[in-house]
């Protein structure tokens, strides 16, 4: 819990060190691509500190290549 | 805006070295040598050869994009919807892999080193680490590359030292037993970590170094030092440990540090041995989490990435906590579906990038013999509002290509008119507001090349006019409000290169005029503000070279004029608010050497 509260206030931190300055400039676009990424590190660590089951990501990309490793995996297999 | 940060080629091949030997360093010898046994020294050798191959193919398609970095690059020559899909993969890659690197860190240190830290403590003060670094900027990141990188190979050399008396020969026999198959996995599971990452490395090349050729040797030289490195270590695992043991182990390098013992009283040495790959893997890890921050900010086209990297160092320091649950996870991972996606992201798409990029821009640039009236091929690739003309006339033997690239307003226009025997080549690249004019006239055996890149509102001019045996080069290269001018005008056996670069504001008008046997060199750089006027004229065997370097509001004037066998130098410097005259005007025989250095508000007008 303490954690959490630990995590929460860093990104608020950071929020506020750098959405201001970016406010004064204009920069509407890297507010939101900085919020976007900040709001998945925070909801990303809180998960981890309250030992959620995140599905890893990487999971996502061997589901995308399985197939085709299987297809040259029975390429290999047929030349020989 | 950010000022572009340049790294020198030096720095960039021990960056390529140490990223080579990365995360390999740790667990290569394991996957190489469960595949092919004991001749998987063999296999790193075949590896580390293909692995120059592909370097070859990196730089090609560094080449072809000199000015952008690899995710900018993917925009430029897939267009914009495809191109941010390639790279998003891309970027999809290099974000992983940091997750998975602090991920290595720090199951490595929490099984061998401290056991009984958790391994979030290691990923978070490495990821902490990380992010100081890449808030400092690739340049002081690269200064701290060249300052490790002798600490590197000192341990690296220690290292090999102490363990070569443990070398049991009998451990690679029987050689060149395994199968074709199982060393060709190998290979691919070598390069797989190794080297298709080398890829992140065009986030770096043709843009952010110094020196272009230098760093494209630097691009071998430091990928086959570190496959040598790697080969090394390999090769040192399996004589000494043995491939049974190597492949068990989950680091057996580290396993390799542990036997070293130097007459029973130097032991236990390989935590000091573990600097070499704590070292390389902080390298390895920047230089993803750069390419990371640095591809998406310019995916999402901002201008300044420094405000991105806190949230997505954040992200990635979370990511490595769940990208792999167990070590079992990572290995399958590493050993079956990693190679097929990085080999996508390396290998296909610069393939798929340096095809595109051939048909867009550089096709048919081989001219045909004996086409009377025109073997031309001009390439107008044009966003909007543009007015583009390329006229190629030529009348035998001539290669003509002129090529237009212009996003914005621009109004591009080449002449290419030569009769016999030439070699013109026209290219005018703008991005805004431009007006680009090329003219190449040539009679008989001549080269003409003049090149035109501007950014924005400027006007270049190029001229080249030869008459005979004769080589003009004129570059104008401005980026905003600029005009510039270069006349190379010839008539026999002249060299003639005209180069004006300038940044903001300035008026460059270089004229080369020069009737037989010179050398003829002028070079107009400028940053602010300035107007530089240079004009060589010589008559007869003349070397002339005039040189106007300025940074700041200046006003430069150098005239050469020779008549016989004179060699004049003139370099004006000025730092800022300063006026230049400096007139050299010979008639036989002398030496003129004038420079005018000024650093602030002066007037120098001089005269020989």
């Amino acid at each position: 819990m303490i954690i959490t509260i630990f995590i929460f206030i860093t990104s608020i931190v950071i929020a506020f060190a750098f959405i201001p300055k970016l406010q004064k400039n204009n920069e509407t676009k890297t507010i939101v691509i900085f919020s976007i990424f900040l709001f998945i590190g925070t909801a990303l660590n809180i998960g981890i500190a309250l030992n959620l089951k995140i599905p890893s990501p990487v999971d996502l990309i061997t589901f995308i290549f399985t197939p085709i490793r299987e297809f040259i995996v029975s390429l290999s297999k047929q030349m020989k | 805006m950010l000022e572009k940060e340049i790294i020198s080629s030096r720095q960039f091949t021990i960056i390529t070295l140490l990223f080579t030997v990365g995360t390999a360093i740790l667990i290569i010898p394991s996957s190489v040598t469960s595949a092919a046994k004991q001749d998987a020294w063999i296999a790193t050798i075949i590896g580390v050869g293909l692995s120059l191959l592909l370097v070859k193919l990196l730089v090609t398609l560094g080449n072809q994009t000199p000015t952008l970095t690899f995710t900018e690059a993917n925009e430029k020559i897939l267009g914009r919807f495809f191109g941010k899909l390639t790279a998003i993969g891309f970027i999809l890659l290099t974000f992983l892999a940091t997750g998975e690197l602090l991920f290595f860190i720090g199951s490595f240190m929490s099984t061998e080193v401290m056991p009984e830290t958790p391994s979030m403590a290691f990923s978070l003060l490495f990821g902490i680490i990380i992010i100081y670094a890449a808030f400092q900027g690739i340049e002081v990141f690269a200064r701290s590359a060249e300052i490790l990188f002798p600490v590197f190979i000192l341990v690296f050399i220690i290292f090999v030292v102490c363990i070569s008396p443990l070398i049991n020969f009998e451990n690679v026999q029987p050689i060149l037993e395994t199968s074709k198959k199982s060393l060709f996995i190998s290979v691919i599971r070598f390069m797989s970590i190794c080297s298709f990452p080398l890829a992140v490395l065009l986030i770096l090349f043709p843009s952010a170094v110094n020196v272009h050729k230098s760093a494209q040797k630097g691009f071998y030289i430091g990928t086959a030092i570190g496959g040598i490195v790697l080969i090394t270590i390999v090769t040192l695992c399996i004589l000494v440990l043995g491939p049974a043991l190597t492949s068990n182990r989950t680091f057996p390098s580290y396993a390799l540090a542990q036997r070293v013992s130097i007459g029973n009283f130097l032991q236990r040495v390989e935590v000091v041995m573990a600097a070499m790959w704590i070292l390389s893997i902080f390298i390895k890890t920047f230089m993803y989490f750069y390419a990371s921050v640095i591809g998406i900010a310019q995916i999402c086209e901002i201008k300044d990435h420094r405000p991105l990297i806190l949230p997505i160092g954040m992200t990635v320091i979370g990511l490595s906590q769940i990208i792999h649950p167990d070590i079992v996870h990572s290995n399958t991972y590493n050993k079956e579906i990693f190679p097929l996606f990085s080999g996508t992201v390396a290998i296909l798409l610069p393939i798929v990038l340096l095809i595109a990029a051939k048909i867009r821009n550089i096709n048919g640039s081989q001219g045909n013999e004996n086409v009377t009236n025109c073997n031309c091929c001009p390439q107008n690739a044009s966003g909007s509002n543009n007015g583009n003309a390329s006229n190629n006339a030529s009348n035998s033997n001539s290669q003509n290509a002129s090529n237009n690239a212009s996003d914005n307003n621009s109004q591009n226009a080449s002449n290419n008119a030569s009769n016999n025997k030439s070699q013109n080549a026209v290219q005018n690249g703008s991005n805004c507001n431009c007006g680009n004019a090329s003219n190449n006239a040539s009679n008989s055996n001549s080269q003409n090349a003049s090149n035109n890149a501007s950014d924005s509102n400027s006007q270049n001019a190029s001229n080249n006019a030869s008459n005979n045996k004769s080589q003009d080069a004129s570059n104008n290269a401005s980026n905003s409000n600029s005009q510039n001018a270069s006349n190379n005008a010839s008539n026999s056996n002249s060299q003639n290169s005209t180069a004006n670069a300038s940044n903001n504001n300035n008026q460059n008008a270089t004229t080369n005029a020069s009737n037989n046997n010179n050398q003829n060199a002028t070079t107009n750089a400028s940053n602010n503000n300035n107007q530089n006027a240079t004009t060589n004229a010589s008559n007869n065997n003349n070397q002339n070279a005039t040189t106007n370097a300025s940074n700041n509001n200046n006003q430069n004037a150098t005239t050469n004029a020779s008549n016989n066998n004179n060699q004049n130098a003139t370099t004006n410097a000025s730092n800022s608010n300063s006026q230049n005259a400096v007139q050299n005007e010979t008639n036989s025989n002398c030496e003129n050497t004038t420079k005018g250095q000024n650093e602030s508000t002066n007037e120098n007008p001089s005269e020989n």
